[in-house]
């Protein structure tokens, strides 16, 4: 017995004494914040040398950065939930749902003079506007062009595709490359992997103003439709594998004429693409010309307690000195036009980088409602109904659409919106 | 006598064999694991899959030096160490004197109560993470050991795993003792534990490694790089991009599942050569 | 041996009652506090609807059970009833599905530890062998066996050529995903906790009883039917019960890393459902309440196998 409570009382000695080995520090006076953002082994301590440079520069202020790994936007709602949300966060495609959930603080007045600068982008500072409020800054922009193969094209005896081409042409040349002899010798080959985005279509998933689904309109119809067919009719594609498929590495290895590729794709592929010549071009233009678009920012956390130094860190880590070596990294284009130049002048492959930056004004981000991951599960639900035979374009789309709508009526519910989005 | 011996080393032999099929089968993951880890980055995936592409095969030992230096592999070893010995120690130690009261010991409300720790194992843990979070926070002990350590200790797992060990002893041993004059604990101590080892080295392992390989919780509690375990130090080489290094990530994989298997060396020899005392095993 | 008297009552056995609190108090008190609350916590959010994200703790509010009705119910329409969550029933059905694996791993696991029960040389090494894939097992094991699943190239398809078998498209077939991920949880769980608990077991049985059984003229199933199997029982209950309720809350690794839960929600379990709803779309309640349905469903399921467990179960 007395052994007994020797040992319990040692086990909860030293539950006491580790819990108080952990006291946390309280500094004097000086301000401290949390900056939040994904963590990527080869960028981190670039990210992390420029906070120390902040700290530097601004003594009253201390930032600690703090890395996420896995699943960002979980870990970011988890630190909400629990009430240990970071002062200042990144921000990639689900702002909206962070944004209208009224995450983030209205940054419209302290970036009034950046805005009105004219030295950035505003098409893409737009996309973080909404009910006339400002609620972050973006510092790169994303998007998904097409990158092909030179070598197989030349092999296969096809000029190379150029920007003002459209789907018919695309088509032809695809299935052009797809009849050589290299694609009949070579297991596994497609001419094409990936899928044409809908808005070349001109179809849209919500409507402008975000309050409805729109989808299954007789374009995205359109899209499905031609997007199964480049599988099931043409056989320019393989059939998607949900997943893991790394068709990176079907392109590098010559197996891929053409693939979707992003600007974050850029930096890999500078490092591994070592045995093929590559570059980029615009993707086709259908009744229209989209491309997809996202854009990484910063955000200020809506309830810190230190708006102001806060805002201080977010002019920082978008500034144009920082945009450059941050992209340059990521794989990102600069919001800051002149960095922008600079940052397309510095890089020698692909060739015709330029096209990244010719893109811009056709940019479409997918939409910045506060339910995205949601939608974006129902639209995929549906197009991978369709690529499996399991329903047609219609039905599938008729499905999603009711979905949605469900979805956007609860969110709204949820959040005590009513009629507004 | 000489046939004998014969036949029974054939079907030793075949056995053998068989086995070294079966293995080698179930170890392929794991070999492909290893070789990925020496490979060059763009040598990884290759149409069909080629485990060695001998024309141009460079092995190296770069991702493995990467893992070193791109994160600080040491130290999160470390921690992956000392959370998952701490949690194995805990969880053995207090389940062991719990299950024995729920398998043995006679009190009111034993069994309801049993059912409720039977119940907690069947909620799903994907969302009893939140509330841990924010209690976590009450204690002050978000990016903190404990927080790593102490609720992981007291899963109802190793309870309900002793208890059922604990009711297979037979009882003629029990009852001697006690009527020797012995107390629980002493039966307990002298005679349950020692019969138990292996099950009791089962626990060891399955906390140990259930630990090792978690995830999703140091992940959510920890902030400070200081306090990463190594599944989430590696989760550093998989960005939100989707894009993954996978020679460093496997070469990092294999690095953290050699103490799995140190530990599973180390700890099988009490399943078969388990500590006896005399008595009614044959 | 110290000999501690406590008092006893008139039948001589010592009191219970203190001894028993004495050796729950560790685990119980810890098990109050980090398992047993945030399960009530979890209980009790499945009445509410908290977006964490939208409003802080303090603004939680209480919907009753609108999650449940939005869960279970069924709604009249022009053309009969449908589900208000219809991907809940798909889910719960993938679920169960995946169950059917159990019986058939544990089998393998059984007939493994009995292999590798033998007092032979570098056992321990097939033991460490047939231990380390279920231990390793992870992202890099996962991703394999995309590739080994592969309609074209994996190795699975090509052995089934190699006896004219035409293999299906596995991860890529609706159909097909589920017994392609069944394919690698087998073969990867049988050398798993399961072998090593029935290698535990098998030290238990009495090496005393196969002797008198040989001497009867038994053979080596009769001798398994007799002597090994009554033995076993309490383990193979424990065994059966932890992959139901494991096998109900599972799945969610394989969807996350190697389907996302398709194709077309055919790999989606109730587990990676709840995870969806809750760390993707922020609906926390609603998650909750999943969860406490699949923990009605485990409680059902495993009270069932209690009252059928016999002698496995009840101490005596």
């Amino acid at each position: 017995m007395k052994y007994l409570a020797r040992i319990s009382l040692f086990f909860m000695a030293s539950l006491c004494i580790i819990s108080g080995c952990s006291r946390q520090q309280t500094s004097s006076d000086r301000i401290d914040l949390t900056y939040a953002y994904p963590a990527n082994a080869t960028r981190d301590p670039i990210i992390q040398r420029a906070l120390d440079e902040f700290n530097k520069k601004h003594p009253e202020i201390h930032v600690r950065g703090l890395p996420i790994a896995g699943d960002y936007y979980s870990k970011l709602m988890v630190m909400i939930a629990g009430n240990t949300a970071p002062d200042v966060m990144w921000m990639g495609q689900s702002f909206g749902e962070f944004a209208h959930r009224g995450a983030f603080l209205d940054i419209n007045r302290e970036m009034q003079p950046e805005v009105d600068s004219q030295k950035y982008f505003s098409k893409i500072i737009d996309w973080y506007r909404f009910d006339k409020k400002l609620y972050g800054f973006p510092y790169g922009i994303d998007c998904v062009l097409f990158f092909y193969n030179k070598d197989v094209f030349r092999k296969a005896n096809v000029p190379f595709p150029q920007n003002s081409w459209d789907l018919q042409q695309f088509l032809q040349i695809a299935q052009q490359l797809q009849k050589t002899q290299l694609a009949q010798s070579t297991p596994g080959f497609y001419a094409f992997d990936g899928g044409i985005f809908p808005g070349v279509f001109d179809a849209h998933i919500l409507s402008k103003d975000l309050s409805h689904s729109v989808i299954n309109s007789n374009q995205y119809i359109q899209t499905l439709r031609f997007n199964a067919d480049l599988v099931n009719r043409y056989h320019i594609s393989p059939s998607s594998a949900a997943g893991i498929s790394d068709k990176n590495q079907s392109f590098l290895l010559g197996n891929m004429a053409i693939m979707n590729g992003a600007t974050w794709d850029i930096p890999i592929m500078q490092r591994d693409a070592t045995k093929i010549d590559w570059d980029v071009v615009l993707p086709p233009r259908g009744v229209k010309r989209a491309i997809w678009g996202s854009s990484s920012g910063i955000c200020v956390f809506s309830r810190t307690p230190h708006p102001q130094q806060s805002v201080t860190l977010l002019k920082y880590l978008t500034s144009p000195k920082l945009q450059l070596q941050i992209c340059n990294i990521s794989g990102s284009i600069p919001t800051d036009r002149a960095t922008a130049k600079q940052w397309a002048d510095g890089i020698t492959t692909p060739r015709h980088i330029q096209n990244f930056l010719k893109a811009i004004p056709y940019l479409e981000p997918l939409p910045r409602s506060v339910a995205l991951s949601e939608i974006q599960s129902k639209v995929n639900r549906a197009s991978e109904k369709v690529m499996l035979g399991r329903a047609t374009p219609r039905e599938a789309l008729d499905i999603a659409n009711y979905q949605i709508n469900q979805v956007i009526e609860r969110q709204n519910r949820l959040l005590g919106y009513g009629a507004k989005k | 006598m000489q046939k004998n011996r014969f036949k029974k080393f054939l079907s030793h032999a075949s056995l053998i064999s068989i086995l070294s099929v079966v293995a080698l089968g179930v170890l392929m993951p794991l070999l492909w694991m290893l070789l990925t880890s020496i490979k060059q980055s763009s040598d990884v995936f290759s149409m069909p899959l080629r485990w060695i592409p001998w024309v141009d095969f460079m092995p190296t030992l770069e991702p493995y030096k990467q893992v070193w230096t791109q994160i600080a592999f040491a130290r999160y070893f470390f921690n992956s160490l000392f959370i998952a010995l701490a949690v194995m120690i805990g969880q053995v130690f207090t389940s062991s004197l719990a299950a024995y009261a729920f398998a043995r010991l006679k009190f009111p409300g034993r069994d309801k109560i049993f059912l409720a720790y039977l119940g907690t194992l069947m909620v799903p843990g994907v969302v009893t993470v939140i509330p841990v979070y924010i209690l976590m926070r009450e204690l002050h002990w978000i990016d903190t050991y404990q927080a790593l350590i102490v609720p992981a200790m007291f899963s109802a797992y190793g309870t309900f795993l002793l208890r059922q060990f604990f009711l297979s002893i037979p009882h003629e041993m029990e009852e001697a003792a006690r009527i020797d004059g012995c107390n629980a604990f002493d039966v307990y101590r002298w005679i349950v534990v020692p019969l138990s080892l292996p099950a009791m080295s089962a626990l060891a392992i399955f906390t140990f490694v259930g630990n090792w390989r978690s995830f999703m919780w140091p992940l959510i509690v920890t902030n400070s790089s200081a306090h990463y375990t190594l599944p989430v130090g590696l989760a550093a080489f998989r960005t939100l991009e989707g894009g993954v290094n996978w020679p460093v990530l496997m070469a990092g994989s294999m690095l953290m599942t050699l103490p799995m298997v140190i530990i599973f060396l180390f700890g099988q020899r009490y399943f078969i050569e388990g500590v006896r005392i005399g008595g009614v095993k044959g | 041996m110290k000999k501690v008297l406590l008092p006893r009552n008139h039948q001589g056995q010592s009191s219970d009652k203190w001894a028993a609190l004495a050796f729950l108090t560790p685990n119980l008190i810890g098990f109050l506090v980090f398992t047993s609350l945030p399960v009530l916590a979890t209980i009790l959010l499945s009445f509410t609807e908290w977006d964490p994200v939208a409003e802080p703790l303090s603004k939680i509010h209480f919907v009753g059970l609108s999650n449940y009705s939005l869960l279970l119910g069924f709604t009249h329409q022009a053309h009969g009833w449908i589900a208000n969550d219809p991907d809940f029933w798909v889910f719960t059905g993938n679920t169960l599905f995946f169950m059917l694996a159990i019986p058939l791993s544990m089998a393998l696991s059984l007939l493994l530890a009995i292999a590798l029960n033998q007092k032979l040389r570098g056992i321990a090494l097939f033991r460490a062998a047939f231990y380390l894939p279920s231990v390793a097992a992870g992202v890099g094991t996962m991703i394999l066996w995309v590739w080994l699943l592969n309609p074209q190239y994996g190795l699975v398809n090509t052995l089934l050529d190699a006896i004219s078998i035409h293999g299906p498209n596995w991860l890529q077939d609706y159909y097909w995903a589920k017994p392609g991920l069944m394919l690698m949880v087998i073969c990867t769980a049988m050398g798993g906790t399961a072998m090593i608990i029935y290698l535990a077991a098998l030290q238990d049985v009495p090496q005393v009883l196969y002797e008198a059984a040989r001497i009867d003229g038994a053979d080596a199933w009769r001798q398994f039917v007799a002597v090994t199997w009554p033995v076993l029982q309490p383990a193979t209950f424990f065994i059966f019960t932890m992959d139901v309720i494991g096998g109900f809350q599972g799945g969610f690794d394989m969807a996350y890393v190697m389907t996302k839960g398709g194709p077309d929600g055919a790999t989606s379990t109730l587990s990676y459902y709840t995870w969806s709803q809750a760390f993707q779309y922020f609906h926390l309640g609603y998650a909750a309440a999943i969860a406490v349905v699949m923990f009605v469903m485990i409680a059902i399921i495993t009270g069932i196998v209690w009252r059928f467990g016999g002698e496995a179960v009840r101490p005596s």
